[in-house]
């Protein structure tokens, strides 16, 4: 039986002595039965270590490790993507030497009043750098960089997304022509700088504008109409290019170009027509999955030579039923699987590909939402792993289809089964005691998060 | 038909280590252990062979070290490993790879096995000389770099391919029985079942010590050591070198690694 | 006065690169100026490589012919075992190379030999010889010696050591074959392709792609970069769960591991545990991810914290 409540849960976890168990439940204990887990995961200096460093190890339990002023432990908290805001406060407020200071100012979950701090009051470039890359660093630390070091980290400014207009013409001004292009793809850049940008003669700056979305359209037709193919290709992206230049670049000589073309979304049936019929492969094949494309068409495509053509009209969200029945016989098992994937595929397709022996059709087909538990019941006991997690990962797979997967050989889809809400609490319990810690981990975690709501 | 498979316990380190105050080992508490990578393919390759013949073939795995290594071995024991057997005593400490060669000949001796494989190398040392130095000890044929193998139980002869550097292969006959060292990729190694680790924790592991073997104190440790460790240190490059400027120079300096690599 | 003998290797009647890198990592074992660096040959078509190997610094070339053309590890033993009699060097290098891998550690059965392998640093500290070589996955260097050992074997890590390329006339002499009964057998060599889109378990060169790629139409143009880079198309497991490129080109745990992979891009890979254990053991991986503290950076060589769609459209332009 699983535990029935939080008390419950931890008492279990105490009892087991398992650093895993004990990490998992940490959030949810209180008073002494903190103190025990604690004295569980803090027991082995190796372990510590191990838990400061580990992905899943709770911002808890890391707030708690903290407090144990090991150098290196706190070395390996501070990279530790799950620390949060307030530990790497506390530990930038704390200890203060350089090496954990430049971490603290790389951490996503540095909070912006620490990153101010740094970047008042630091001097070592490394750690500005740090601070000048953080996405959390907002517009007026960015500022505040700038005018303590004049250009010197120009290119990292130039880049951030919180970077504000005026920052960027500064930049802009004084910038070569990498700074300029690393300017002008910036949301932020301001017109003014677009248009003195689209008289630029360097190439690189050129091919940057041209993917900028607030460019004024003539400049930007004036860029697809450009010498050099690098800049065509990258206007041709561009969704605010007008119908009668994506027309133009259709038939452009540079098949980089033509591909460009082909992969927007808003093409017209006669264009998608047009490019249907290109001679490279890459430009058909991005057409083959636009979900505009003409059914007719489509089904020419469905015979073209290139089999990754094909593959793309089975992956056409689109894509007739008829088309699909085709497909599905495809000498090319990868076309196949596509088929097999497809959010289209009636149940009597599935039926039939489910006798397939190509490993990526049957992994399709224990994908897919449509296939009936009776095959999915059968391909459970398939030797293959990658089939056998198919099934996992099937959103409509029942209780009855998961449970012998329960006792998988791979830990991965114990893991992942943890999860799954077709499997009731008794189900999941049964692994609480798992081979594997990470397993143990999870379902522990799992329960905990139950009783936390 | 017996087969022996030899595996190690390797450490593995995580960046942020420490090392040993006298400067010659890392500190032990950083440590993580755990099977050799290589040796995940050497046993599936025994098992593979176990499970296509029709005589009973034994797959027998040996290792050599303390304690802790158990787990290792039962890790074997749980995938299908008939038995397991561990070498130790504390005169074995600081063995080298020569010597850790050694002493599994002596327990090939014991066994008769028709058969040996180990990995290449080791992930933690990478001597890549412990499978062969086993070979020489018994006079076996032998060949290195293993990645493909066409042998089935009580066969004379066997056909590997050897991977060779810059892509290229070398199909190679060998008289058997011989000492393969088996490559990363030559199979598809299975996960333990879980009724396979339950019963894996029943199975005694059989423990020799070197003179069980007939190896005396100056046979193995650091007496018999081919060299020594004078020091350990962190080199200068650890972490990734971070590629920096703007995402137009940053690519310019990967497509010249890019270059470089192809020779261009 | 002491003698350091080279062992050389070839393969396909082409000399390969690391025998040169080998004379030049004796010249660092020079101590006295009449040290002398004896370089050996072996096969039926010894001669042919003599010019080649005929560069300042090497004082002899010695010629075994015998009657194999390609590698025998059986050969090769016995006859660098003759060689260590009559020439009794004080240091053997060899190339650290899956040829010589399988012969090396047959050589070293007397208690008076040193021996080490993957060197990639040689010096003299006194009388002592120290080399240096890797430990713990790469994490960490090693410093070695060999007291009390009268001769040193060594095999040494190819490309630490750039060839001489000034050409001399060294002294050739010819020793003869040591009669040895082969217990293996070459039949054929066979050519992976060393490029482009071949299985990834033999290719050298990978692009690899995660969960960073977020959308299956974003796929198409990593693989049509791929292609253009001459690069093998690999993945994590949730791109290949999902369907979006098959399970064969899935690298790791769940996957395969690359064993022949010698640059790895990893593009979008947080580097799960799973995953690194597919390529983890690459010697240069490169890493592309927007999170400085991804996993991945421990483990590359090389880290660009970025956009990989950026980095992929910069990498299409430079390509052109």
């Amino acid at each position: 039986m699983s535990p029935e409540n939080a008390h419950a849960l931890v008492k279990v976890a105490i009892e087991s002595k398992d650093i895993y168990a004990a990490v998992a439940v940490y959030d949810i204990a209180h008073g002494d039965d903190r103190t025990a887990l604690e004295a569980i995961f803090t027991h082995e200096r190796r372990h510590i270590l191990k838990l400061a460093r580990w992905e899943h190890t709770p911002a808890s339990v890391l707030k708690a490790l903290s407090k144990l002023h090991d150098e290196t432990v706190q070395l390996r908290i501070d990279k530790n993507p799950s620390t949060d805001g307030s530990t790497l406060e506390q530990q930038y407020l704390e200890v203060g030497s350089s090496k954990l200071i430049d971490l603290i100012a790389q951490h996503g979950n540095a909070s912006v009043e620490v990153l101010l701090g740094i970047a008042t009051r630091e001097d070592d470039v490394q750690i500005v750098k740090a601070v000048c890359s953080n996405p959390n660093s907002d517009d007026w630390i960015l500022i505040t960089i700038d005018r303590r070091f004049k250009s010197y980290f120009d290119r990292e400014i130039a880049v951030h997304l919180n970077a504000p207009s005026a920052l960027l013409e500064t930049i802009y001004a004084r910038g070569n022509a990498y700074i300029k292009a690393a300017v002008v793809t910036h949301k932020n850049c301001p017109q003014t700088l677009l248009e003195k940008a689209s008289n630029e003669s360097d190439l690189t700056i050129l091919r940057h504008l041209a993917g900028n979305e607030n460019i004024a359209k003539n400049a930007l037709v004036r860029l697809a109409q450009h010498t050099d193919p690098s800049v065509r290709r990258v206007a041709a992206s561009n969704p605010l290019l007008c119908h009668s230049e994506v027309e133009k670049l259709a038939r452009d000589k540079v098949v980089a170009v033509r591909r460009a073309v082909a992969s927007r979304s808003d093409l017209t049936p006669s264009l998608l027509g047009y490019l249907a019929q290109d001679s490279y492969h890459w430009v058909r094949l991005w057409v083959a999955r636009n979900p505009a494309m003409p059914i007719d068409l489509l089904a020419v495509l469905a015979q073209d030579d290139n089999m990754e053509v094909r593959r793309s009209v089975a992956r056409n969200a689109e894509c007739p039923k008829e088309l699909l029945k085709q497909l599905a016989e495809d000498d090319v098992s990868w076309v196949r699987a596509a088929v097999a994937y497809q959010k289209n595929a009636a149940v009597d397709l599935l039926n039939k590909l489910q006798d397939d022996d190509d490993v990526d059709v049957l992994c399709g087909v224990a994908n897919n939402g449509h296939t009936p538990q009776t095959v999915l019941q059968r391909l459970a006991k398939s030797k293959n792993d990658d089939i056998r997690r198919g099934i996992i990962l099937n959103v409509n797979a029942s209780r009855k289809t998961l449970l012998p997967l329960l006792q998988d050989p791979y830990y991965l889809h114990r893991l992942l089964l943890v999860g799954n809400k077709a499997l009731l609490d008794e189900d999941r319990w049964t692994m609480h005691d798992d081979a594997d810690p990470s397993v143990r981990f999870i379902v522990f975690k799992w329960f905990a998060k139950k009783f936390m709501q | 038909m017996k087969i022996l498979v030899a595996v190690k316990e390797v450490a593995a380190l995580d960046e942020d280590f420490e090392l040993r105050d006298d400067g010659r080992d890392v500190d032990e508490d950083f440590l993580l252990y755990d099977l050799n990578e290589w040796d995940d393919f050497s046993l599936e390759e025994a098992m593979r062979i176990k499970e296509e013949s029709d005589t009973d073939v034994e797959v027998v795995v040996v290792s050599i070290g303390p304690d802790r290594i158990e787990d290792s071995l039962r890790k074997c024991l749980a995938k299908g490993a008939d038995r397991a057997i561990r070498v130790w005593d504390d005169s074995m400490e600081g063995s080298d790879s020569i010597t850790i060669g050694h002493v599994l000949a002596a327990v090939a001796k014991k066994e008769s096995p028709n058969m040996i494989f180990a990995g290449v190398q080791s992930s933690d040392e990478a001597n890549a000389s412990t499978g062969i130095s086993l070979a020489s000890k018994l006079g076996w044929p032998h060949a290195a770099v293993v990645a493909g193998l066409k042998y089935a139980a009580n066969d004379s002869k066997a056909l590997i391919s050897r991977e060779l550097e810059s892509g290229l292969s070398q199909e190679v006959e060998i008289v058997c029985p011989s000492v393969l060292t088996i490559q990363l990729g030559i199979n598809t190694p299975r996960y333990a079942s879980l009724r396979g680790i339950k019963q894996a924790a029943k199975i005694d592991i059989e423990e020799l010590s070197p003179s069980d073997l007939g190896l005396s104190d100056q046979d193995v440790g650091l007496n018999s050591a081919k060299s020594n460790i004078r020091r350990m240190y962190v080199p200068v490059k650890g972490r990734a070198e971070i590629i920096e400027g703007t995402p137009a120079e940053k690519a310019a300096k990967l497509i010249d690694i890019i270059k470089n690599f192809k020779g261009e | 006065m002491k003698t350091i003998l080279v062992i050389t290797e070839h393969r396909r009647n082409e000399l390969r690169p690391i025998s040169l890198e080998l004379i030049t990592a004796a010249q660092d074992l020079r101590q006295a100026g009449d040290d002398k660096v004896v370089v050996a040959v072996i096969g039926n078509q010894a001669e042919s490589y003599i010019p080649e190997l005929s560069v300042q610094g090497v004082d002899e070339i010695i010629m075994i012919k015998d009657d194999t053309t390609e590698f025998d590890p059986d050969i090769y033993q016995a006859t660098v075992s003759a060689l260590i009699e009559s020439q009794q060097p004080a240091v053997v290098l060899l190339p650290h190379s899956i040829d010589s891998l399988g012969y090396a550690a047959t050589l070293v059965e007397k208690s008076n030999v040193g021996f080490a392998t993957d060197v990639f640093q040689l010096e003299y500290d006194g009388d002592d010889l120290v080399a240096t070589r890797a430990g713990y996955n790469q994490k960490v260097n090693v410093e070695i010696d060999f007291p009390n050992k009268d001769l040193v074997i060594l095999t040494v890590r190819p490309g630490v050591y750039k060839p001489i390329e000034e050409s001399a006339t060294p002294v050739v002499s010819t020793q003869q074959a040591v009669s040895v009964e082969s217990r293996s057998k070459n039949i054929q060599f066979v050519e992976l392709a060393s490029d482009g889109d071949v299985d990834i378990t033999t290719s050298e060169f990978m692009m690899s792609i995660g969960r960073g790629i977020a959308e299956e139409d974003n796929v198409e143009q990593f693989r049509e970069l791929a292609e253009m880079l001459g690069a093998t198309l690999g993945c994590s497991r949730p791109i290949a769960d999902a369907g979006w490129l098959p399970k064969s080109r899935q690298v790791g745990q769940s996957g395969k591991v690359v064993g022949a992979c010698k640059l790895y891009l990893a593009m979008g890979i947080s580097g799960s545990i799973q995953h690194m254990a597919g390529m983890k053991h690459v010697p240069t991986i490169v890493a592309v991810n927007t999170d400085p503290n991804a996993s991945i950076f421990t483990i590359a060589k090389y880290g660009i914290v970025g956009d990989i769609f950026e980095v992929e459209e910069e990498l299409r332009d430079l390509i052109g």
